[in-house]
């Protein structure tokens, strides 16, 4: 049972891991997914040999993101509403030949 | 009533005016150049041909008398009009030093001369007929702002696998870009590529800042400090050649990140750095959490269920918005080819690219600690210094470094 249990919390730790090498770049398509993912694989596999502390702060964090990342698609929706579709659509390419 | 205008501020942006639309502005571009090439060379011309009213100067950053006598890029380029000048640093000092050479000498001229609007850029973009144009008519739509950047695009997007997942990178820059426009004063950075400042603006924070790792960052939240706001411009596109080499992404992302972690801790003013301060508060979270649960340990069966189902729903729906979003905003990508198509939609190369640059984060973090602790330590001792010059060397070798900035 102990064994099991550690087995159990080192793997959360190293997904935990993984998920805080990718969290933090806002730029990319990857680091909003990956923290999503990374806190289901969590929850999925070793919420209940977590503390209660370490799962509220997941929660908080899955929360978080959330909220922000919906608040950045409605500001980018507001400001394309003011642009147009046109917006991302550039003349084309210059050759540089 | 503060918690709510800051929830708003992060839902609602700022709304601006749009006043006529025109381009009488008199405009001075900057061109710092070391070394100019072919591009340099076709980039004032082609400012000259299709942006009748801009006076340009260019400035040589001391490059090496062989280098021009070999190339004559500069006596070609002063031949070109009598709208352009070529200002010669006395030194090699670098691209924001190079700029405040010019800047000096626009700002310096009479009162009736000066520019209403003043362009920086790098020496190798590229632009389109109405860049500049779309530039400055943004910048004058709104009394408020005080500098809009340029898109930009990646030029090499097709020379290898590296340059495909910048191209992809870049393309996600201009979206956030305008997710942040009216989002506490602006997007985070008006890049060095192209970037256009309402004279005004620069007159009231003074000159860039030399040998600062990431002197457009710096500029910026200065220019947010002193309460303008800044943005993307739509229409406004350039493009730029970015690294093709591993080694040389490194170098670009460490002094990126390194710079970025000291304009956040030198700024005044923390809405000129949001973007920036809620990705570290979010590093540091995740960064205690795993900590926290190294030491701290639950017995089975103590958790309510509710909780993990709600973190499951909570984050397969930031997961299907941000991965849907990301598959729909592809077609905002013109240069696009099957081959983007595929590596967006796999994810897996962009996950794997994504690990390497926070592994260029987590030792920027590193390094700046490093540097925060010997600068509060001083120069004790002999001893402390050569282990401070050891420790640096060691920094250096693997892409850390104070000691330089944009060429």
């Amino acid at each position: 049972m102990e064994a099991a249990y550690y087995t159990k919390i080192s793997k959360l730790k190293l997904i935990k891991l993984f998920n805080l090498m990718f969290n933090f770049h806002g730029g990319t398509v990857i680091s909003t997914l990956t923290l999503a993912l990374g806190n289901i694989l969590a929850v999925f596999l070793f919420y209940e040999v977590s503390h209660i502390a370490v799962v509220l702060s997941l929660l908080f964090l899955s929360f978080a993101a959330l909220f922000i990342l919906t608040a950045t698609l409605v500001r980018f929706f507001t400001n394309l509403k003011r642009c147009g579709l046109s917006f991302f659509e550039p003349e084309q390419m210059p050759d540089t030949k | 009533m503060f918690i709510k205008s800051i929830f708003g501020s992060f839902f609602a942006p700022h709304k601006f005016q749009v006043k006529r639309k025109t381009t009488k502005h008199r405009v001075a571009v900057i061109v710092p150049s070391f070394q100019p090439g072919k591009l340099t060379f076709s980039l004032v011309q082609k400012l000259l041909v299709w942006n009748k009213n801009v006076t340009l100067y260019v400035v040589d950053d001391s490059t090496p008398h062989e280098y021009e006598v070999k190339h004559r890029v500069f006596a070609r380029i002063r031949a070109l009009s009598s709208r352009v000048t070529v200002l010669r640093t006395p030194e090699n000092k670098m691209k924001a030093g190079a700029i405040n050479h010019a800047l000096f000498y626009i700002l310096n001229q009479k009162k009736s001369l000066l520019p209403d609007a003043v362009i920086t850029l790098d020496d190798d973009v590229i632009i389109s007929k109405n860049t500049i144009k779309n530039l400055v008519i943004n910048l004058f739509e709104d009394d408020s702002l005080g500098a809009v950047c340029s898109q930009c695009r990646v030029i090499n997007k097709n020379k290898n696998f590296l340059t495909r997942l910048q191209g992809l990178e870049y393309l996600g820059f201009n979206g956030a870009r305008l997710a942040d426009e009216g989002f506490f004063r602006g997007p985070l950075v008006m890049h060095g590529m192209l970037t256009a400042f309402r004279t005004k603006a620069l007159q009231e924070v003074g000159l860039f800042t030399e040998h600062h790792l990431i002197e457009d960052y710096e500029i910026t939240a200065r220019i947010k400090n002193k309460g303008w706001h800044v943005r993307l411009a739509p229409n406004a596109y350039a493009w730029t050649e970015v690294p093709e080499k591993f080694s040389n992404l490194w170098r670009q992302r460490t002094r990126w990140m390194v710079g970025g972690l000291f304009v956040v801790t030198d700024i005044h003013y923390w809405h000129a750095a949001i973007q920036d301060i809620v990705g570290h508060v979010f590093f540091i979270s995740t960064f205690l959490f795993v900590i926290a649960s190294f030491i701290l340990r639950g017995s089975p069966g103590s958790i309510p269920r509710a909780i993990p189902i709600v973190i499951i729903v909570l984050s397969l729906t930031q997961a299907l918005l941000w991965y849907l979003f990301q598959i729909w905003f592809m077609r905002f990508y013109r240069e696009k080819d099957w081959k983007d198509w595929l590596i967006r939609l796999v994810l897996i190369p962009e996950f794997i690219y994504a690990n390497v640059l926070a592994i260029v984060l987590l030792g920027s973090y590193v390094f700046f600690i490093f540097q925060a602790v010997f600068s509060w330590i001083g120069k004790k001792s002999k001893a402390v210094t050569r282990i401070k010059v050891l420790i640096e060397k060691i920094f250096s070798w693997i892409g850390y470094t104070k000691g330089w900035g944009t060429r």
